[in-house]
């Protein structure tokens, strides 16, 4: 929580003084970790970084509702989800919403829950189409499930921190996780049987 | 274990099980179930291949990320401060200011402001409140020092009237407004267009009254004139004042307070020359007699003047027969109030000037004025001190 020894909350407190300078500092530190994390969400680099630029404008415009209470990279993260999902709701991007519709976890025949339509790669190098396709089946999943896993796996966030982020209960977000880890993994081996 | 319950445990810890936090004897079946369970062990397998692909995903940040946003964020920033800036800075620097120039701090001197505020919130009413009573007092002021008649007579209706609405039930004033003004209309006493006052009762408008046998009307006029009908004097009330049709009516004026104080008759004009004048006056004569002071009789028809001394009477006649009488009637040289005595002497009434003269000084009845229906407009009369009669 500090940059350059200077503690998140004496910066930010220089910034709600009117100091628009300290928050340079506060971009500096924070901008590769929310480009990371909208890259993740967007898959487009320029879409990630006007994102990311849109997530720093929100966090100045509004830093006097900051809560010291929470780390200032959940914050940040969790104005970057929002910001997403509104992206998201415009756009329409079209994922597999009836699949992962509910947050049931008695519902656990996977095999039956999602069906892969997405076209069979052709000749590529084997590694890097499996991630590439991996990272497809990921950006296939509902805002709410892509941003669990884009955070468990790439965010080095915790359970609790992730509910902080998405303003979801714990219990929430391990359920979710879970059902979109066996997703993934319903689908690579779906696609890995194909490759046969 | 199923291979379902496997499969959740596989998916929870990403196959790596050696890592998981198991107890030990749920380890030991999870490794015996994959040992004879292919296709969970393909699962287990899968799973971990794909969480360390996920994990070896890079990213690749743009080099100017940090400067990029920057330069974009900052700026927009810096715009949105101004605008903040410009509007609540200037107040708080003014504020700042005056407070430093009073040498207070700036919650100090609002709550200063804010008194010396309501402070001159309370002044101000105070002094509209003075205002307005200092130029009720000066309008008083300026009738008693009216030197035309005629004023009086427009101003004291308005007097009157305010007080009336003052005294009335403050819920029932706007519904009452009207009556009210009808009512004080009907009661303003005149004598004739000098004198302007309050009589008790209603009066209808151009109607004859006459005032009861045996009793006086006695009318205060702007406490500088003591009006007194007489018994038995007749009059009419209209917009204009009172007319006196018979009788008589004694002015008791107080000196130099009422300058130019009119009596009209039918015949003549009887106005205060010097401080003291009195007259009376007949359905077709007029006698003034001048008790202390000095009058002037107008003569209505020639417009003829005379200028009656203490001591002095006159007689106007619808006639114009009018002639000074060298030998007063009524004079009583050495009283120091002044009194008018304004007789109307009806056709073929018996009274004398020097008998209402007399009564008039004396308080004893004045002989009687024969009037046509007298009785008539006594019995139908409804105020107390007045029979109307028609």
């Amino acid at each position: 929580m500090e940059i350059n020894g200077v503690n998140d909350i004496e910066i930010i407190e220089k910034v709600k003084e009117g100091n628009s300078a300290e928050f340079e500092k506060i971009i500096t530190k924070y901008s590769k970790m929310i480009y990371s994390i909208t890259y993740r969400l967007l898959r487009d680099s320029e879409e990630a970084r006007d994102l990311s630029q849109d997530v720093f404008l929100r966090a100045f415009r509004f830093i006097n509702k900051y809560n010291p209470e929470f780390k200032l990279s959940t914050w940040l993260v969790r104005i970057a989800y929002n910001l997403y999902k509104d992206r998201f709701k415009t756009k329409k991007i079209h994922i597999v919403h009836q699949v992962l519709s509910g947050d049931d976890e008695s519902n656990k025949n996977y095999e039956d829950q999602f069906i892969d339509t997405s076209p069979r790669p052709d000749e590529k190098i084997e590694n890097k189409v499996k991630s590439e396709q991996i990272i497809n089946i990921i950006n296939r999943l509902p805002a709410n499930y892509k941003m669990v896993i884009t955070l468990y796996f790439w965010g080095d966030h915790s359970y609790e921190e992730i509910a902080e982020i998405m303003e979801i209960p714990v219990g929430t977000v391990k359920s979710r996780l879970k059902r979109a880890k066996g997703y993934l993994l319903e689908n690579y081996s779906r696609m890995l049987e194909k490759w046969k | 274990m199923n291979c379902g319950e496997i499969r959740d445990i596989i998916i929870e810890y990403n196959g790596k099980l050696e890592s998981a936090k198991l107890k030990p004897e749920v380890l030991s079946e999870v490794k015996s179930h994959l040992a004879s369970c292919k296709k969970c062990a393909l699962a287990k397998e899968r799973m971990t291949e794909m969480t360390a692909k996920i994990a070896v995903d890079r990213v690749e940040v743009p080099a100017n990320l940090a400067a990029d946003i920057i330069s974009r964020v900052i700026p927009s920033a810096e715009q949105a401060r101004p605008k903040i800036k410009a509007f609540a800075q200037p107040e708080i620097s003014f504020i700042d200011k005056l407070a430093e120039l009073l040498g207070m701090s700036p919650k100090n001197f609002a709550f200063n402001m804010s008194a010396v505020f309501i402070g001159i919130i309370a002044v101000s009413l105070l002094l509209y409140n003075y205002g307005m009573k200092a130029g009720d007092q000066s309008g008083k002021i300026a009738d008693n020092k009216n030197i035309e008649i005629n004023e009086n007579i427009i101003k004291d209706p308005v007097d009157k009237k305010f007080k009336k609405i003052e005294d009335a039930d403050p819920k029932n004033v706007a519904s009452k407004d009207e009556q009210i003004d009808k009512k004080f209309k009907k009661s303003i006493f005149t004598v004739e267009s000098g004198a302007v006052a309050n009589l008790t009762g209603e009066y209808k408008l151009d109607e004859l009254y006459q005032v009861k046998q045996d009793e006086d009307l006695n009318i205060n006029y702007k406490e500088v004139a003591q009006i007194i009908i007489k018994t038995n004097s007749k009059f009419k009330v209209n917009d204009e004042g009172i007319i006196l049709e018979s009788g008589m009516v004694s002015v008791d004026l107080k000196p130099k307070s009422l300058a130019g104080f009119k009596v009209v008759t039918p015949e003549s004009v009887v106005e205060v020359v010097g401080t003291v004048f009195s007259v009376s006056s007949s359905d077709n004569k007029t006698e003034v007699s001048v008790k202390r002071g000095c009058v002037k009789i107008t003569d209505s028809k020639t417009k003829e003047t005379h200028t009656l001394n203490a001591g002095d009477s006159k007689t106007v006649s619808a006639l114009d027969d009018s002639k000074i009488d060298t030998a007063p009637v009524v004079i009583q040289p050495d009283s120091n109030t002044p009194v008018v005595n304004v007789k109307t002497i009806a056709s073929g009434a018996a009274a004398s000037t020097s008998e209402v003269s007399h009564a008039a000084e004396t308080g004893t009845a004045p002989a009687e004025i024969q009037g046509a229906n007298i009785k008539q407009i006594m019995d139908s009369f409804k105020n107390e001190n007045v029979n109307p009669g028609k």
